[in-house]
């Protein structure tokens, strides 16, 4: 309760400072104070919710859930199959180093500025860590776990189900309490690109006409969303996985 | 009954000479006997091969005259750690054996409670492994051994994680579980005076191959008390395998 207090002061005393400084400044085209930010969200509210942010969260939504199809696939193939996991595995870690958001641009040269390009983005950055985090998991069983259950006869389906699957899950949550925010970040960016809603393309439109303020709101509203997803996951989790790990 | 005819067993991976050589033994259907030896003796080897979990190079491992390579279900196998799964409760947990071995669900419904009460824990059925104590845990653990439904318990060094006063007690419970379930237990220990107290006869490895077990009969009637093991005898007995274990410590 303590830490969470002091965290809460600090991020006051951080936008207390901003304050400070915007007022210092006091050029609304190079620093906008928070209260200008809120104005901003204010008076384009209804345009950023109904327009912008659905469009972004479309791209989000489908795009986390191709990767979660591919992911989990990705790593149960793995699982069942060594050498493939021999072949896929070195080239996933080494390619989570790759900043995939710079890919855009080739991506709209193949896609244009479509949802597909978008998409992609987002499936790009999201993917490789569900794959190596839930396949992290599923291989995170003890040795001796398994010997066990292969004593009582079990076979490679049983000991996967009966007890890969829920060791693999609270790395399942951590790649997700990762990756969806990072799905929102991306989906964003790529709309700076070329598009036609979204809450990226509304920054960019506004960064155009000199409206910082405009340009920082929806920047507020996919920190928040970032945030509330991962509270969402969080709150998930502790429904779904109430032991600790120690198998 | 179980019989070690001329095994001889080498670790694939590793430093390449032989665990066991032209290995016999045999133990008789309902004993209760140890297999004690220092740390690294290679009797924790020696279970692992009557689980399957190892390939011998040489010989047979037979349960009533079958090779153990065309069987199955015919040993439940006790860890040193219970491995309790912590996302089942501790009826699901001492199901395990039985989902695993596809039984009619209400049937290992039925064999869980009746083997938990057993083992003096009914009440916990719905409880998870967190929220019971080591001795606890290991008495889960016991009767999820129990509804693996073999006649051949193997239980490896079951109470060493745990303190003092619970072992002894879980010693005692544990011989009393023998007495009521009449099955074959083979139990691995580096405790002589645990040996002593539990079990009929104690089987002391040493040397390195392991060609020859040697056997020292427990002669006490049961059931046992601690008292006991006051009898100079069985000091004596206590005493002499002491030594041996030593003398092999250090010629390791």
């Amino acid at each position: 309760m303590k830490k969470r207090l002091l965290a809460v002061g600090f991020g006051i005393f951080l936008i207390v400072l901003w304050y400070v400084i915007a007022r210092i400044i006091d050029t609304t085209f190079i620093l906008p104070t928070p209260f200008e930010v809120l104005a901003a969200i204010r008076n384009n509210f209804r345009e950023i919710m109904t327009v912008h942010f659905v469009a972004t969260m479309r791209v989000v939504l489908i795009g986390s859930l191709i990767s979660l199809v591919l992911g989990l696939g990705f790593a149960t193939a793995m699982i069942i199959n060594s050498s493939l996991e021999k072949a896929i595995y070195p080239i996933l870690t080494i390619s989570q180093t790759i900043p995939s958001m710079c890919l855009t641009p080739i991506l709209v040269m193949w896609f244009g500025y479509t949802v597909t390009t978008r998409v992609i983005v987002v499936v790009l950055m999201t993917f490789f860590s569900i794959t190596v985090n839930v396949f992290d998991g599923f291989n995170a069983v003890r040795v001796e776990t398994r010997e066990l259950l292969s004593t009582y006869g079990a076979n490679r389906k049983q000991i996967f189900w009966t007890l890969q699957v829920p060791t693999a899950l609270p790395y399942f949550f951590t790649a997700l309490k990762v990756s969806i925010p990072w799905a929102v970040v991306a989906a964003s960016v790529s709309e700076w690109f070329g598009a036609q809603a979204g809450l990226g393309h509304f920054s960019k439109e506004r960064m155009l006409s000199l409206d910082v303020p405009g340009l920082l709101a929806p920047l507020v509203v996919v920190s928040i969303t970032a945030l509330a997803i991962t509270e969402l996951i969080k709150f998930i989790e502790r429904k779904v996985v109430t032991w600790e790990n120690d198998i | 009954m179980l019989e070690f005819k001329n095994v001889k067993f080498i670790y694939k991976s590793g430093v390449k000479e032989p665990i066991l050589e032209n290995l016999s033994f045999k133990v008789e259907d309902g004993e209760f006997i140890s297999i004690v030896g220092s740390s690294g003796s290679g009797k924790t080897t020696i279970f692992r091969i009557l689980n399957g979990l190892e390939d011998i190079q040489e010989g047979s491992v037979e349960i009533d005259g079958q090779d153990i390579r065309g069987l199955k279900n015919y040993s439940s196998y006790m860890p040193q750690k219970d491995l309790l799964l912590p996302w089942k409760t501790i009826e699901k947990n001492v199901m395990l054996p039985m989902s695993i071995q596809k039984v009619d669900k209400d049937l290992q419904k039925e064999r869980a409670i009746e083997m938990l009460k057993q083992v003096g824990l009914e009440e916990y059925a719905n409880k998870y492994p967190k929220d019971l104590s080591g001795g606890m845990r290991q008495r889960v653990a016991f009767a999820r051994t129990l509804c693996a439904g073999a006649n051949l318990l193997l239980l490896d060094e079951p109470f060493s994680a745990l303190d003092y006063i619970t072992r002894i007690s879980l010693q005692e419970w544990l011989m009393k579980q023998w007495l009521d379930v009449k099955k074959t237990i083979v139990f691995i220990t580096h405790d002589v005076e645990e040996a002593i107290f539990l079990s009929e006869k104690i089987y002391v490895v040493s040397g390195r191959p392991i060609t020859d077990i040697e056997i020292k009969e427990v002669d006490l009637p049961y059931p046992r008390t601690r008292e006991m093991l006051l009898d100079p005898r069985i000091q004596r007995l206590k005493e002499d395998l002491i030594d041996k274990l030593r003398t092999t410590e250090e010629e390791e």
